[in-house]
């Protein structure tokens, strides 16, 4: 028997190595991924804010969970009301453990009356078998067989338009359709994780390559480019999507109720609907809501001058994080800490040091003035800020 | 209009009616719902064959607590206290565990001078262990957040109960509940049989062996409320386990409770996420603020419950309980009592094959594989000796529990297993009691499956639940709810599966119904 | 009696224990004098050429548990200590496939998911709940036992910070510390698992040195063992020691020599000399005389008040208590001097499998069955094996193109029916070969030369009673204050001046170190 003492690695695999200028692998779940492909993301960043940009994201887990009860499992797992969505129809949600702490994020397609595509960061069978006791409802993982695609940016749907078999311009904004790309059946939904124009491909294994390839031809006269995590964290940064183990920790994994946050921490409000049948952290979300959440996920924008002046003062121009940086990042108001950011980049597009935080209330009020820690020539400062509303870049293109 | 309670209990078991009879005399009103067209739960006695009847579950009714008596007003009907609690059969004549730690002594010593010696120092240890372990089971179980008054004062008095053992009684307490049986055997005796018999008495309906750990926590257990030594035997009634489910009826009624044969609750209705009533089979639907369910733990939670207002960790404690039967009984009418070597009177007490504790632990070795033993640890029981009505006049009843004899089987199923299980039984019994076979006019058997269908236990675990260490006191019958409160409001358990655990009968349902019961 | 033999202390054994006791004591500026038995220090932690050319750590074999502060406070890397990493696991199946855990999270998530996709998932969570166990009896691991019976002021403080430390830790954790301590590691790894040679291989590093089957309650908590490693800032404590364990040894004898203590070798302590409920001192086999107000046993506690005291001197209690307290030595060890390496069928060739342990633990059945044979009275026919080669970690264990194996195998019980004798270890030996020669054809001629320790060897040569080698069982009725007794688990003893050190007292075996640690701060804080 070989031992397989290497990564995973995606269906489309073969079409990406060879396109990997710098060799700048990372790991995605187990998967080997690509940072990105020439030296610097600056290109593929721009392709997705300029004209399309293709991503591999097959290490996104997928399960297919079909049956009579499965309506009523994912309405007992998630936040958002399951039976409410129409066939053809994605929505994206959190779900969360007893506490009301999120285990993890992802989308929900419903492929029919009884079944459903469900994506995660993380994987999440078992916790979907958990809650399947005494349910009638098949639970499959379809990670390894269903390749997937992220075509974003302004001419994303044009490239889509000339590699497929129907057009895509009905497609509404989170909505599913079939379709037919190099002779493969596949599906194509208008989602995406950058905040702009863009769709997702999900095509199984075996046509992978060709629909690869397919996108690609027909993506040249558009200036579509492959395109790695880096361009991916920037744009995403920008749009105000959280991310799994970088802003905040599956509650599963967390080793302490710190590093534990609830939909209503994230932000994600629109996304927790507490009227519905009973749901994992039901309980938990109507106390908090009715108690106002003790932190809040928010955009922070970096003050240009402050930014600025230490670096002149020692004779320097800024260096500002071109690369998204994923840490944990002490921001204060006055003398006190009143938070963290957890990731931050600057923004090409809108020329601006972006972070995305935890604050505590009441300092998480659009507009309230903060300061973030930075460090100029090994001395730590604090910049001056203020807390932003998300998305930061929100293009009417996104829905149009 | 449909009925409406304060509190409804589901299930006339002793525990269930031990909690009527508090709830109604704190001046509420409950009804008893029972699925079955008589109370009594485990302890009913049915006919399994025309005109003998037999309580298999009820050969010993456990220990009914001083508390439960006086919380229900409940006076014990006659009792039989026979001298002999527990009767190794085998080579070498009968050897006795009597009612008193000097019969047994003076028995012990044509077997072994130095266990007779041991024997009373032995049984003072255990019963006072076993007297600490009552202290723990009469109380709500501990919590580890206690902070009330009344729950310090009472953690207080266990403290002291605790001092009271003295030094040598506190070393062997905390020494003795994780050990494993047969060590603790081997540190006080020599006498093989002695061994096998009290290793037998520990591990019944245990599907472990003497040798693993924790072990002699099983016989602790089962020693609490008997007398100093008289291990295997708490309590007996002259007219079985019905008179103690009657008197505990009658109180239920008399403090107002009104108790509903055959009608089987199917599902516990919950509104704004607390109870709110139950439907029964026959689809009347009965409000109430409350539900104590004896119906058992995991069929309350997982089948009369909708799931759906239990978190998963939850349902995923309670699907995670330990059951796993090894018990099955084979009930025989017989035509004549048959006679005990050595051993004069009719048979009172209860006869036990187990040789050794290496015998006991290889009846289990099988188990542990899947099969049913080979060799089996059997308990006998001639109930109609002190109860004649349980067969036709100048006849018998005998009741064999067969140990091990696994739920689960690996190879084949019970429906094959059944009959070879008894008659292996059977010619085990003959060769100690020779004739014993030609007696046998009717025979009936109760498999795991058999038990799991008739007495609702689940995978036919007499214990409805496994005693050990991780599933009693705040363990019973999953993490942080030994106080009978589920998290579903105004759901509370009793039985068996719950704190504190099987052969403590009506305990349970008092702690229950005070639990239940507005403060 | 000349001054020469006068000291602060005399430690009585110079296994690891007995040394890291030694180091601290001379750490503070006491006088102290080891004395050991054999012609060489460590006791059951050492190196030998066994045969020419061919080291091995005769017994124990692997570092798992040696506490991090005393590898900090002793400085034990700079006297030559340096663990090398033994990260994987690989667990031979039947029918030539094969479980394996790797040192990274990745390739062992790929792999079990291979198994039980369920299972990779319930691995992380499952590797999370034991590391906040970990935590939550770490505490525990450095705590001198309070006496549960006592009255005393410094007692129910002890057990009030005990309790003030479940508390502390919450509900949860505490009925998940619970059910740790007191379930099988087999029904507690079922709530957990479905693949079985996952289960196997978990649960049976709860059984070792254990007289117990992985489905007897009370093996569960071995199972945080492998967990304790990471948490205390010897992230990948978990590993092999260049040049064997007895490096180990030898590095914590330097430590202690460093710090002035005396450390005699080939002294056998007939027994300790008390003169009026004190110890004063011991007496060689020889006649020779040592004198110290303070004696510090390492041995065993059955050769600690059995046999170098007189019983006397001991209440009754005591006495009765070290007689219930359980020995059984349940394991055996087969080192082997290899002309090659083992070819596993299951994944041929020689490779990155050979720098890790193989494990022959395919299912839960397969143990209990390993333990059914010892049950009554015999080795296992198809034992439990954990298996190294510590030649592919540290070159230098073996001639160049050849390889040592050291083989850890339950069950061997010290109470073989009939008793063992040479024809029987040899059968014993067989069995072991036998067994790995089915997964690993190549291995009969690729002996160069065969070791077989049984527990009654291993009581021979290294003095633990029945061959033990956690000085008396690790289950829960001889954990904490009642190892090796009630009121007597704080090290001290009746004796005034007389204390214990070894494995047989708190927080017990495994190349630790703590108890000789615990036991230092316990006469320091008493003289």
């Amino acid at each position: 028997m070989r031992i397989p003492h290497t990564l995973l690695t995606t269906p489309f695999h073969a079409r990406t190595a060879p396109l990997m200028q710098g060799s700048n692998w990372r790991r995605w779940a187990g998967y080997a991924a690509a940072s990105c492909y020439e030296f610097t993301h600056d290109r593929e960043y721009a392709a997705v804010r300029n004209a399309a940009a293709l991503f591999d994201v097959s290490p996104l887990r997928k399960y297919l969970v079909s049956g009579p009860d499965a309506t009523r499992l994912l309405d007992r797992v998630v936040t958002r009301s399951v039976p409410k969505t129409q066939p053809g129809q994605v929505i994206y949600m959190s779900w969360c453990d007893a506490r009301g702490k999120v285990i993890d994020d992802g989308t929900i397609t419903r492929l029919g009356e009884q079944s459903y595509r469900m994506t995660a960061a993380e994987p999440n069978l078992r916790w979907l078998r958990r809650n399947a006791f005494g349910m009638d409802v098949r639970i499959e993982e379809v990670s390894e067989r269903l390749g997937a695609l992220a075509l974003q940016g302004p001419l994303s749907r044009a490239v889509l338009n000339a590699a497929a078999r129907d057009p895509v311009d009905g497609l509404r904004y989170f909505r599913m359709m079939d379709n037919r790309i190099a002779d493969v059946d596949l599906q194509v939904s208008r989602t995406g994780y950058t905040g702009d124009l863009g769709y997702e491909i999900w095509v199984p294994e075996q046509g992978a390559l060709a629909v690869w390839d397919a996108i690609m031809a027909a993506g040249r006269d558009f200036g579509v480019m492959p395109a790695g995590i880096w361009a991916l964290d920037v744009a995403r940064i920008e749009a105000g999507l959280v991310m799994l183990d970088v802003d905040y920790h599956s509650a599963q994994h967390a080793m302490i109720e710190a590093q534990k946050s609830t939909p209503l921490e994230l932000s994600l409000d629109w996304s927790v609907t507490l009227d519905k049948a009973p749901f994992n952290g039901r309980r938990a979300l109507a106390a908090e809501k009715a108690r106002g959440p003790a932190w809040r996920f928010v955009g922070i924008e970096v003050d240009w001058d402050s930014l600025e002046r230490p670096y002149r003062e020692v004779d320097l121009t800024p260096a500002l994080p071109m690369v998204a940086w994923r840490a944990s990042v002490p921001v204060y108001r006055g003398s006190r800490q009143v938070g963290y950011a957890s990731s931050g980049v600057w923004s090409p597009l809108l020329k601006k040091y972006l972070a995305l935080a935890h604050i505590e209330a009441p300092h998480f009020l659009p507009d309230t003035p903060v300061e973030m820690e930075m460090t100029v020539e090994h001395r730590r400062l604090r910049a001056s800020a203020r807390v932003r509303k998300l998305p930061f870049f929100d293009p009417p293109r996104k829905k149009a | 209009m449909s009925r409406a309670f304060d509190s409804v209990v589901i299930g006339a078991s002793a525990d269930g009616l031990v909690a009527a009879a508090v709830l109604a005399r704190a001046g509420q009103r409950v009804l008893v719902l029972e699925a079955e067209r008589e109370p009594g739960g485990t302890l009913r006695a049915i006919e399994f064959a025309p005109g003998y009847r037999a309580a298999p579950l009820a050969g010993d009714l456990g220990h009914v607590h001083e508390d439960v008596l006086r919380a229900t007003g409940t006076v014990l009907p006659a009792k039989v206290v026979p001298d002999d609690c527990a009767v190794a059969l085998g080579d070498g004549g009968v050897l006795t565990i009597g009612r008193t730690p000097a019969a047994t002594a003076e028995g012990l010593r044509r077997h072994s001078a130095k266990d007779a010696a041991a024997w009373p120092a032995f049984a003072a240890g255990m019963h006072a262990i076993a007297g600490f372990l009552g202290e723990l089971y009469r109380r709500p179980a501990f919590a580890l957040d206690a902070t009330g008054g009344r729950e310090l004062l009472s953690l207080a008095g266990l403290g002291m109960r605790y001092r009271a053992l003295g030094r040598r009684g506190m070393a062997e307490l905390l020494r003795t509940l994780p050990i494993a049986l047969a060590d603790l055997l081997d540190d006080w005796f020599e006498d093989v049989r002695l061994k096998g018999l009290l290793a037998a008495i520990g591990t019944a309906d245990l599907p472990q062996g003497p040798m693993a750990g924790g072990t002699a926590l099983a016989l602790l257990h089962r020693q609490v409320g008997a007398a100093p030594g008289a291990f295997g035997d708490r309590l007996r009634l002259q007219a079985g386990g019905t008179a103690l489910v009657t008197a505990l009826a009658e109180r239920a009624r008399a403090g107002g409770a009104l108790i509903e044969t055959g009608a089987e609750v199917r599902r516990i209705l919950v509104h704004d996420d607390r109870v709110a009533g139950v439907v029964l089979a026959s689809g009347e639907e009965i409000a109430c603020r409350r539900v104590i369910s004896g119906a058992g733990v995991g069929r309350t939670l997982l089948e009369l419950l909708d799931t759906a207002h239990l978190d998963t960790e939850f349902i995923d404690a309670v699907r995670n309980i330990r059951h796993r039967g090894v018990t099955s009984f084979v009930l025989l009418g017989l035509d004549g009592l048959p006679a005990i070597p050595g051993h004069a009177g009719p048979p009172a007490g209860s006869y036990w094959i187990a040789p050794s504790v290496r015998d006991v632990e290889r009846a289990h070795d099988d188990a542990k594989y899947g099969r049913i033993s080979s060799e089996p640890v059997i308990e006998l029981r001639f109930p109609s000796v002190t109860q004649p009505d349980l067969a036709p006049p100048g006849r018998h009843v005998a009741v064999l529990r067969v140990q091990y004899t696994p739920w689960r089987l690996r190879e084949g199923d019970w429906s094959s297993a059944r009959d070879a299980m008894a008659r292996r039984a059977i010619a085990a019994v003959e060769r100690q009691l020779p004739g014993f076979t030609a007696r046998i006019a009717q025979q009936s058997v109760l498999a795991p499956p058999d038990l799991e269908a008739r007495f609702g236990l689940p995978e036919g675990a007499v214990s409805r639940g496994e005693v050990a260490l991780d599933q009693l006191l705040f363990m019973r019958p999953v993490a942080g709810c030994g106080r009978h409160a589920m998290p579903v409001p105004g759901l509370y358990l009793c039985g068996a599966g719950t704190h504190p655990g099987p052969g403590l009968t009506g305990l349970s349902g008092l702690l229950a119904a005070r639990a239940a019961l507005p403060r | 009696m000349s001054g020469a033999n006068r000291y602060d202390a005399i430690v009585i054994g110079g296994g690891h224990n007995g040394l890291v006791n030694a180091a601290y004591l001379a750490r503070a500026g006491r006088k102290v004098v080891v004395l050991e038995r054999r012609e060489m220090l460590g006791g059951a932690a050492v190196s030998e050429q066994a045969f020419p050319g061919f080291t091995f750590s005769v017994f124990s074999y692997v570092v798992s548990l040696l506490r991090p502060e005393i590898i900090r406070d002793l400085e034990l890397p700079r006297h030559g200590m340096q663990i090398l990493p033994l990260e994987s696991t690989v667990t031979p199946l039947p029918g030539g496939d094969y479980f394996a855990m790797w040192g990274d999270a990745d390739l062992t998530r790929r792999e079990i998911c291979r198994h039980s996709p369920l299972d990779a998932e319930a691995m992380t969570e499952f590797g999370r709940l034991m590391s906040l166990m970990a935590r939550a009896v770490k505490p525990i691991l450095g705590m001198i036992p309070p006496d549960p019976t006592s009255l005393a002021p410094s007692d129910i403080k002890g057990l009030m910070k005990l309790g003030g430390h479940f508390r502390s830790l919450g509900e949860e954790k505490f009925h998940a510390l619970w059910k740790l301590m007191t379930m099988s590691s087999a029904d507690y790894l079922d709530e957990w698992f479905e693949c079985g040679p996952l289960k196997a291989t978990k649960s049976a590093s709860g059984i070792i040195g254990t007289f117990m089957g992985p489905r007897s309650p009370g093996s569960a908590y071995v199972l945080l063992h492998h967990y304790m490693g990471e948490i205390d800032g010897a992230y990948r404590a978990w590993g092999f020691c260049k040049g064997g364990n007895g490096t180990i040894s030898n590095a914590i004898a330097a430590a202690a020599r460093a710090r002035g203590a005396t450390l005699r070798t080939g002294s056998p302590v007939r027994q300790v000399l008390v003169k009026g409920g004190r110890a004063t001192g011991v007496a060689l086999e020889n006649g020779d005389e040592y004198h110290a107000p303070v004696v510090v046993s390492g041995l065993d506690a059955r050769r600690t008040f059995l046999d170098l005291v007189d019983a006397r001197e001991l209440p009754d209690e005591l006495v009765e208590q070290v007689r219930r307290f359980r020995f059984r030595g349940s394991s055996g060890k087969v080192n082997l001097a290899l002309s090659e390496l083992p070819d596993f069928t299951c994944m041929p060739g020689v490779g990155v499998q050979h720098k890790g342990a193989f494990s022959i633990s395919p299912s839960v059945d397969y143990l209990e069955r390993a333990y059914d044979d010892a049950k009554y009275g015999e080795f296992s026919r198809r034992p439990y094996m954990d298996i190294v080669f510590p030649s592919m970690i540290d070159p230098g264990m073996a001639p160049p193109g050849q390889h040592v194996a050291s083989i850890f195998v339950q069950y061997c019980p010290y109470h073989l029916n009939g008793g063992w004798t040479e024809a029987k270890r040899e059968a014993f030996g067989d069995a072991v070969v036998d067994t790995l020669a089915e997964y690993a054809p190549n291995l009969r001629r690729a002996i160069l030369h065969r070791q077989v320790l049984t527990p009654a060897d291993i009581e021979a040569t290294t003095g633990l009673s029945e061959g033990n080698i956690f000085q008396g069982e690790l289950a829960l009725q001889q954990l904490f204050f009642l190892r090796p007794a009630v009121r007597w688990a704080g090290y001290r003893t009746p004796i005034a001046g007389y204390y214990q050190c070894g494995s047989s007292t708190h927080p017990g075996g495994g190349v630790m170190g703590a108890p000789g640690k615990l036991a230092a701060e316990r006469i320091l804080a008493d003289t």
